[in-house]
């Protein structure tokens, strides 16, 4: 499973970093931060976020690179949802940490 | 809005005229506090705005005008999104998105990749909205 979307062909690579862009874009537009106030500035981190990480792997050619980033984009909707904040989570911290 | 202002000043010079007035005429200063209860409920009806050929081009043009990396003399409803205007896939879900807000129904995936110019938008909408003339 975690290495689904590495082994993907091409083609359908680029149809799921398509379909992740304007995933991430509708998350970024519909976003709800924890604390209200916060809400315009999460938003407008999470569309610049995207456009810029997005736009700066353009020119990758190689699918396992390529499938690794459709695994880490994966990865930040996901945590992004559930822990209700839109930056990454640090690695180095223990998998239980409360965030 | 305006029925929520209107109430409110027809009640702030209700009451300040209460206060003016002499005691005996005070009785009578509750029929000037009920006179907006007779403006009434109003309804508001809202519905989308009727589409014709016409202004369903001049709102497409807009909204792509209107993304920054358009140029907005190289467009016409012909220009190729990719060879005339130079966007790239991700420009592309970006203007499709911005489609889907203007006229407020989504586009789903597989239709949107056959978007290759403005006027193949056109034709969806018109499609999709029954807009003939």
């Amino acid at each position: 499973e975690r290495n689904g979307s590495i082994l993907m062909n091409t083609v359908s690579q680029r149809t799921r970093v398509i379909q992740l862009y304007r995933q991430i874009l509708k998350l970024g537009k519909n976003w709800k931060a924890k604390e209200e106030a916060n809400t315009v500035v999460e938003r407008q981190q999470i569309l610049a976020e995207a456009r810029e990480t997005f736009r700066e792997h353009k020119q990758e050619s190689d699918p396992i690179t390529i499938g690794k980033l459709i695994y880490r984009a994966e990865q930040r909707v996901v945590q992004a949802e559930h822990y209700g904040i839109p930056h990454a989570r640090p690695e180095y911290l223990p998998p239980d940490t409360a965030f | 809005m305006l029925r929520v202002a209107v109430t409110a000043a027809l009640r702030t010079v209700a009451v300040r005229s209460f206060a003016q007035m002499p005691a005996q005429q005070r009785v009578f200063a509750p029929l000037v506090v009920s006179a907006h209860k007779q403006m009434g409920q109003i309804r508001q009806y809202s519905a989308k705005a009727p589409l014709t050929k016409k202004t369903l081009e001049e709102r497409i043009v807009l909204v792509l005008s209107l993304y920054d990396k358009i140029d907005a003399k190289k467009l016409t409803l012909d220009s190729d999104f990719t060879k005339d205007l130079g966007l790239d896939s991700l420009d592309h879900v970006e203007v499709v998105m911005a489609i889907e807000e203007e006229f407020g129904f989504e586009i789903p995936d597989g239709d949107a990749d056959r978007f290759k110019t403005p006027r193949d938008i056109f034709q969806y909408i018109a499609d999709k909205e029954d807009v003939f003339e």
